[in-house]
């Protein structure tokens, strides 16, 4: 009995198959479904005529979508298509019974392909009403699609959320879009306070307000983020946000904040995979015998921000990049050869996100070439304090190392230029060693100097020295590549600590600093007394001088025959012991070209 | 054509309903429509419609099941609305047993806003409605079960699907 009912079931499920097939738009098609976030925009009522229109609403809408902060950085991470339902009445229905209803709009049904409508209740809440005609589509057209937009045609303003997003073509409607891929894309909370049952844990909400653990913890030195309640009483009190009023969780006429941001990204990079492609295949092992190119194919963001590690047999290349070249005598039989993806994306702040999300690609590899005992060096000539890695190849006994260390690789750091051996002992047969020599280039001779100190409006001299290439950074993100830098029209926030990388010829840098006095032009600058205080005056057993000008200032204490008795150089401020009989003296107190004199009694 | 069969297919399953035990059905997956047998990977599509009220006086109807080519990702809006349908496939074997949560069609929140950028959840009910699953078919896939969630009458059972 019930298998004949079951098979009634089948026939009349499978009858309601969707036997039309609509055109489908690829507005941005960057890669494989699998590995890119599929969103599908549809449309409703749009009639045939009409089709155009959509198509390039849909465009619209996929343009602003890859424009918002952080989809914009990682836009060739999504695939958008659109699919060209038309229906057969143009707009929306419209009961017009909502207390809110647009007074200008035209109230009626429409037959339009999922019906949507706005709200019989609340006016702004347009859904779509025919579910499973949508459903039956999606099931048809673009089964694997991640998230759905319907547009609906009306300029009226409109739209909900909920397991599909639905907005009108108004202005202001894009952004519910926006939003509620926020919730249903990064698990994004509202950061408007929504009512009791929507409180709950997640990257932007959290009931733990302890700064040192707080979800967001790492975010709080970046204003405008901070631990706001979600209100003052009631439950509202027990929910935090990252931000207050600046997030389009909480106004649909704001960006994403940088808590939601991060939520986002770490979102898109747990479901898609920047290494694309493999050369050669992993499967097999790899003869590197006479020699091998691995390459990853990558999918990278707009800033690039991947970066890649080599490791053979455990130990780090000095390779960057996407592609490395080894070769076949510096491979030993069965090594691996791994290479470490992560993107260092300043998205995201998350703790230990190198551990979660690095993905590594590994090849065994084997080499023919026949066991001769040698020393491979990273690299046989670096510049001072820099590391190399050595790996002995080709024993098949026990290792020893001239630095009394027995495994296969080492890290040497020399401060010059240094022979290392390794001794292989294998059973039964007689010691063998070999040799590296690691050729240390010495550092290059760097130095910065300034003309200061400067006043506010002088012209501020940088010099460096020592190597070929310079590159300065300084305050007000001051930056150039040349040894001399003159910057004119010198402000006080100019002043401070200069800094230049210098490199020789043989690409070996060392950082020197040089720091920059500015001092402000007094309000009077010729009126001795700003300029200098000399007291007490009449003096005793010392006197004290004190200046406003940086840098350094020369005092001269004469008697009235004009016979030097004193002088002192000095920063700011000196104390002076007098040991002179009374009278008046005079002081000349010098800074630069400037200039100041005047009487001093001593009683 | 479309609403045409969708009609029948509501009058039969309604007619199954009443001769048969309501709340049961079987499906064979390898019947299920579009579903292509030279795919590796296949999503099902199953359409219930809800009726009747909550807290386990759901009506349950089987309105279509269809299948598609590819593999889901793990992405989709979580529910915080008090009142759900909860769906748990069950495996003969020792696949993953995944529960999924869906907004109850009959009474749901909805997120609506103003021009001014100014947003509310709102209550939304209905008298019927359907609950959309899309589920990845992982082999020894034999049961889906269906359950009401509400803060009154906790989890209930309310519908099974076989497949066979
Ligand atoms: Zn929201």
């Amino acid at each position: 009995m019930k298998s004949i009912f079951t098979t009634l079931i089948i026939i009349c499920i499978a009858s309601t198959a969707f036997s039309q097939h609509y055109q489908v738009d690829t507005l941005y098609k960057k890669g494989p479904l699998e590995n890119r976030i599929n969103i599908v925009i549809l449309g409703d009522g749009f009639t045939q005529e009409q089709m155009p229109k959509f198509a390039a609403e849909a465009r619209k809408f996929a343009d602003f979508f890859l424009a918002y902060d952080p989809y914009t950085v990682y836009r060739d991470y999504f695939n958008f298509f659109a699919i060209r339902t038309p229906s057969k009445e143009s707009g929306v229905s419209n009961p017009g019974t909502a207390p809110d209803a647009y007074k200008d709009q035209p109230v009626g049904n429409k037959d339009t392909f999922f019906g949507a409508s706005f709200g019989h209740s609340i006016h702004r809440l347009v859904e779509v009403t025919k579910f499973d005609v949508l459903f039956n589509l999606m099931s048809t057209h673009l089964p694997a699609y991640d998230l759905i937009v319907v547009l609906v045609n009306t300029e009226y303003y409109g739209g909900s959320g909920g397991q599909i997003a639905v907005h009108t073509l108004n202005d202001a409607a894009n952004t519910i879009g926006v939003h509620e891929i926020g919730h249903a894309f990064g698990r994004l909370s509202d950061e408007y306070w929504a009512g009791s049952i929507y409180g709950t844990e997640a990257a932007n909400m959290t009931a733990i307000s302890d700064p040192g653990s707080i979800r967001w913890k790492n975010w709080l030195n970046s204003p405008p983020v901070g631990i706001y309640k979600h209100g003052l009483e009631g439950d509202a009190a027990k929910w935090h946000k990252p931000t207050n009023g600046t997030c389009l969780m909480e106004y649909l006429d704001q960006q994403l904040c940088a808590v939601c941001r991060e939520a986002t990204v770490e979102r898109l990079l747990e479901n898609i995979n920047p290494v694309e492609k493999i050369e050669p295949d992993t499967a097999a092992s790899i003869d590197v015998t006479a020699g091998q190119a691995f390459k990853l194919g990558l999918l990278k963001p707009s800033r690039n921000t991947l970066q890649v590690q080599w490791h053979l047999n455990g130990m780090l290349l000095p390779f960057s990049g996407d592609e490395i070249s080894l070769k076949g005598g510096e491979i030993p039989d069965s090594s691996a050869l791994t290479a470490t993806v992560f993107d260092t994306t300043t998205l995201s702040r998350r703790d230990d996100s190198r551990a979660f999300r690095s993905r590594a690609v590994s090849w065994s590899l084997k080499s023919s070439v026949p066991a001769v005992f040698k020393i491979v060096a990273s690299s046989d000539s670096v510049c001072l304090r820099n590391e190399v890695a050595l790996t002995a190849h080709g024993c098949a006994g026990a290792l020893k190392w001239s630095t009394g260390e027995t495994s296969k690789s080492i890290h040497v750091t020399p401060d010059q230029t240094t022979v290392y051996s390794c001794s292989c002992q294998v059973q039964g047969q007689s010691v063998k060693t070999a040799e590296i020599s690691i050729h240390i280039m010495p550092l290059p001779n760097a130095t910065a100097t300034n003309g200061g100190p400067y006043l506010a409006g002088d012209t501020i001299k940088l010099a460096a020295a020592g190597g070929k290439t310079y590159m300065w950074r300084g305050p007000l993100f001051f930056a150039s590549i040349s040894p001399q830098v003159s910057i004119p029209n010198a402000t006080l926030n100019q002043a401070g600590l200069y800094e230049v990388v210098v490199k020789d010829v043989n690409g070996c840098s060392k950082t020197a600093q040089t720091e920059v006095k500015v001092d402000p032009i007094l309000s009077v600058p010729n009126d001795q007394d700003v300029l200098v205080s000399v007291s007490p005056n009449p003096a005793r057993d010392y006197i004290s001088i004190e200046t406003k000008l940086g840098g350094k200032s020369n005092v001269k204490l004469y008697d009235q025959a004009g016979r030097e008795l004193i002088s002192d150089s000095f920063e700011k401020k000196t104390r002076l012991p007098l040991n002179l009989p009374s009278g008046i003296y005079l002081y000349r107190v010098s800074n630069g070209s400037r200039e100041s004199t005047g009487k001093v009694a001593v009683q | 054509m479309l609403r045409l069969s969708s009609t029948v297919a509501i009058t039969l399953a309604g007619l199954l309903m009443i001769h048969c035990k309501p709340a049961q059905s079987t499906l064979t997956v390898g019947q299920i429509s579009n579903y292509n047998a030279n795919s590796p990977d296949h999503i099902l599509f199953l359409n219930f419609r809800i009726s009747g009220g909550v807290g386990g006086r759901e009506k349950v109807e089987l309105l279509s099941a269809s299948a598609g080519d590819g593999k889901m990702k793990d992405i989709a809006r979580s529910v915080h609305f008090p009142y759900q349908i909860k769906a748990i496939a069950r495996y003969s074997a020792s696949a993953v047993e995944r529960e999924m949560v869906f907004e109850h069609p009959l009474f749901k929140g909805r997120e609506v806003s103003d021009p001014s950028g100014h947003m509310r959840q709102v209550e939304v009910k209905a008298t019927e409605g359907n609950v959309l699953i899309r589920l990845q078919q992982h082999s020894g896939l034999n049961q889906l079960e269906l359950f009401s969630v509400s803060p009154e009458k906790g989890t209930v059972k309310i519908y099974t699907l076989d497949f066979n």
